[in-house]
């Protein structure tokens, strides 16, 4: 089986544009939530979000695009993140022909939806051009047709654990002989419907969600894209593109527990942890750095510790870096890979901000402030989504 | 090897004891058959459901009895458009509530994998876990992933599905859209349709074998597709005069001009369709492999045939949406 490595990466997210702004948020130690203004809710007042503070139009108009243009948020910031990678990545317009382009999104073009459904609400003349980008498949479309990628193009929807199936999949894909090259990640804008669908569940922190706290509360919303580009190590070693990491291993278990609450003991978390680890051929105690998936919520948190401390007889340096980019749902696989890229790339250790009481279940506690200068050979992420999907990847320096 | 191993079918045809009786209708739309979910399901968990998680799980558990399996190694769902009932339900509480009092059990039932969720919480199924939403081809990308991991010798007895639902409020969309068709337009559009379909892809043959899965092709951008069934047939050593076309004939001219040019470049083959049989919808390319299963293990249905040929070996499922093209090849369990 072909060696898979990462060749380009793109992100935007609520800390930055870019990996150096988004590095530069992390050592500033500050969150960017702020107050929701991107639209219209009753929520806005109590509920802070991550949000990114630029108009559909400036994030068309930077993917050069036309200001005006009818796309969704959710397909715009994938274009924005996919761009990105591909351009870091440097494939041949050959190999862009026969690259499959693997998408990630929860709520796809819903916040157009909303609109048109406020319309009918309101007695209005609702727009067709709201709804028909409603699907989840529609954003994948745009983006494979925009940045040419030429094989399929197709989305994954297991809710949060979304973006690290993509990578997945184009991962196997790769190792099949089904493409050159997979264009994976994922994209996921704010939106009411999300916002009211976790506040109906009472799991948005008023105040900042505080992974890992002893006071946590719930997550913080936030929105953006990640997206890498894979290819073989051989492909890339063929045209001499030196890897930014390699994607040593995965896993993908489903807790068959509860529709949104993880199993107390973690136990599919365990298993894909398991999963992943197993397959990268690695000890527990080799990897350096862990990116949690650690939303802030009392379930999410000490379900996930106790994993990592079944995982771990000794847990390496961790923490969740959503108190800094928010939830960001179908794309946090997709921005928290690319940052533990960055992580391996600069040798740094993330901050998990709005932490100050320990757990009293768990014996670990997270990394506090950006500890620069580490030796980060191999790093493992996890994704959990409602439906008991866990997901684990586990990347490693070249 | 991939094998079809077992069927389930919830929709407007009936399926048992491993066939359809099929009774093709013509209505404005098609609509799932009722069924008496009570004899799958406990009344008391059923009634959290909502209607395309009840179709999605009892069609899967379906799949499972009809394959003698108890416990699937992996799940794996395309849906279009998810959960469209509790996806509307929220919304509606979130303008006429003001963004108050809205019920949980809807959000937490929106999400796409909620069915794929579902099946696993019912089976105890801790393995791979995965849904698709790819508009045409969610269906496709779902087969694809099952026989990845069939390849990959990771997971066996793989449940593999498509499901879409109708809402009443889908209907105006779609005729707007021009996807449903008007009364007014002979051209346009065509009678949309729900179902929830499920095989047990498998790496052995056994018993309960309809047919083997010979290939799979997604193209998304212009092709000949006579070339694409002619290349697919070759690597999987069938004779092209043995093969049976399956296409998306729906009525819209332009997406039978697709269906109807592949059935001529293949003069020598039987031509049938399924859409009159279960409408049209995003994941009834998974009503398609199912008709097809079925018919290679038992005889081919005349309700389907648009253009009789010799007896296949073969089956070729041909769908085009929007200049995206999909091709199932199955043939004969041998």
């Amino acid at each position: 089986m072909p060696d898979i490595v990462i060749t380009g990466v793109g992100i935007i997210s609520a800390a930055g544009t870019d990996p150096e702004q988004n590095i530069r948020t992390f050592r500033g130690n500050k969150s960017p939530m702020s107050r929701l203004s991107g639209f219209t809710s009753a929520l806005a007042e109590e509920i802070p979000v991550c949000e990114i503070k630029m108009h559909n139009n400036d994030i068309a108009q930077i993917c050069g695009l036309k200001k005006k243009q009818n796309y969704s948020r959710t397909a715009l910031l994938g274009l924005y993140a996919g761009r990105e990678a591909l351009k870091q990545a440097e494939l041949s317009s050959k190999t862009l022909e026969n690259t499959v382009l693997i998408s990630a999104t929860t709520v796809g073009g819903m916040r157009r939806t909303e609109e048109y459904c406020r319309d009918q609400y309101q007695k209005k003349q609702s727009r067709l051009r709201d709804i028909n980008r409603h699907d989840p498949g529609d954003s994948a479309l745009v983006m494979a047709d925009l940045l040419g990628t030429g094989n399929i193009a197709t989305t994954i929807n297991t809710a949060c654990s979304s973006s690290l199936n993509s990578i997945i999949l184009g991962a196997r894909m790769i190792r099949q002989g089904l493409c050159e090259a997979a264009l994976a990640g994922g994209t996921d804008c704010l939106c009411l419907f999300t916002l009211n669908g976790f506040n109906s569940l009472m799991i948005l922190d008023k105040n900042g969600c505080r992974p890992f706290d002893s006071t946590r509360q719930g997550l913080t919303l936030g929105e953006g894209a990640g997206f890498v580009v894979l290819e073989s190590e051989d492909h890339a070693a063929k045209r001499r593109k030196i890897p930014l990491c390699r994607l040593s291993g995965w896993g993908n278990t489903c807790d068959a527990h509860h529709m949104t609450a993880s199993s107390p003991e973690g136990d599919g978390a365990v298993a894909s942890m398991n999963e992943a680890l197993a397959m990268s051929s690695l000890k527990p105690e080799q990897i350096d750095y862990i990116n949690a998936h650690g939303t802030g919520t009392p379930n999410n948190d000490l379900s996930e510790g106790r994993a990592l401390e079944k995982v771990f007889t000794k847990v390496p340096p961790v923490s969740s870096t959503k108190a800094v980019t928010g939830h960001t749902l179908g794309a946090s696989g997709g921005i928290e890979t690319v940052l533990c890229i960055l992580s391996i790339l600069h040798g740094h250790i993330y901050p998990n901000l709005r932490y100050t009481s320990p757990m009293a279940e768990l014996s670990f506690k997270p990394a506090l402030s950006m500890l620069s200068g580490q030796k980060i050979h191999h790093v493992l992420t996890n994704s959990f989504g409602f439906g008991g999907s866990n997901s684990t990847l586990v990347l490693s320096a070249i | 090897m991939h094998y079809i191993n077992g069927i389930g079918s919830i929709g407007p045809q009936e399926f048992s004891g491993g066939k359809y009786r099929l009774s093709p209708t013509a209505p404005e739309f098609f609509q799932a058959r009722p069924i008496d979910y009570k004899t799958w399901i406990n009344p008391l968990v059923l009634r959290k459901f909502s209607r395309i998680v009840k179709m999605g799980t009892v069609a899967a558990l379906m799949c499972l009895k009809d394959g003698g399996i108890e416990k699937p190694g992996a799940i794996i769902t395309g849906t279009a458009l998810g959960c469209l009932e509790n996806t509307e339900g929220l919304l509606k509480q979130i303008f006429e509530n003001g963004e108050k009092f809205l019920n949980p059990t809807l959000f937490i039932s929106s999400t796409h994998n909620a069915i794929a969720a579902h099946i696993a919480i019912h089976t105890a199924c801790r393995g791979y876990n995965c849904t698709y939403s790819q508009r045409a081809i969610s269906f496709e990308s779902a087969l694809l992933d099952g026989m990845l991991q069939i390849t990959e010798k990771k997971e066996n007895n793989i449940l593999i599905g498509g499901i879409d639902e109708i809402i009443p409020a889908l209907l105006p969309v779609l005729k707007n859209l021009g996807l449903q068709k008007k009364k007014s337009s002979s051209t346009r559009g065509s009678n949309w349709g729900e179902g929830a379909v499920f095989i047990n892809l498998s790496a052995q043959k056994n018993e309960h074998t309809y047919a083997q899965l010979a290939g799979l092709r997604i193209v998304s951008r212009n092709c000949r597709p006579d070339d694409i069934v002619r290349g697919m047939l070759k690597s999987a050593g069938l004779d092209q005069n043995k093969m049976l076309l399956l296409t998306g004939v729906n009525k819209d001219r332009e997406n039978d001009k697709f269906c109807h040019k592949l059935a001529e470049d293949f003069p020598g083959s039987a031509h049938a369709r399924y859409k009159h049989l279960c409408g049209e919808y995003f994941t009834a390319a998974s009503f398609a492999l199912s008709l097809a299963a079925s018919m290679l293990k038992n005889g081919i249905q005349a309700e389907s045939l648009l253009r009789p040929g010799p007896d296949p070996d073969s089956i070729m499922i041909y769908n085009q949406s929007r200049n995206i093209h999909s091709f199932i090849l199955i043939r004969k369990a041998t």
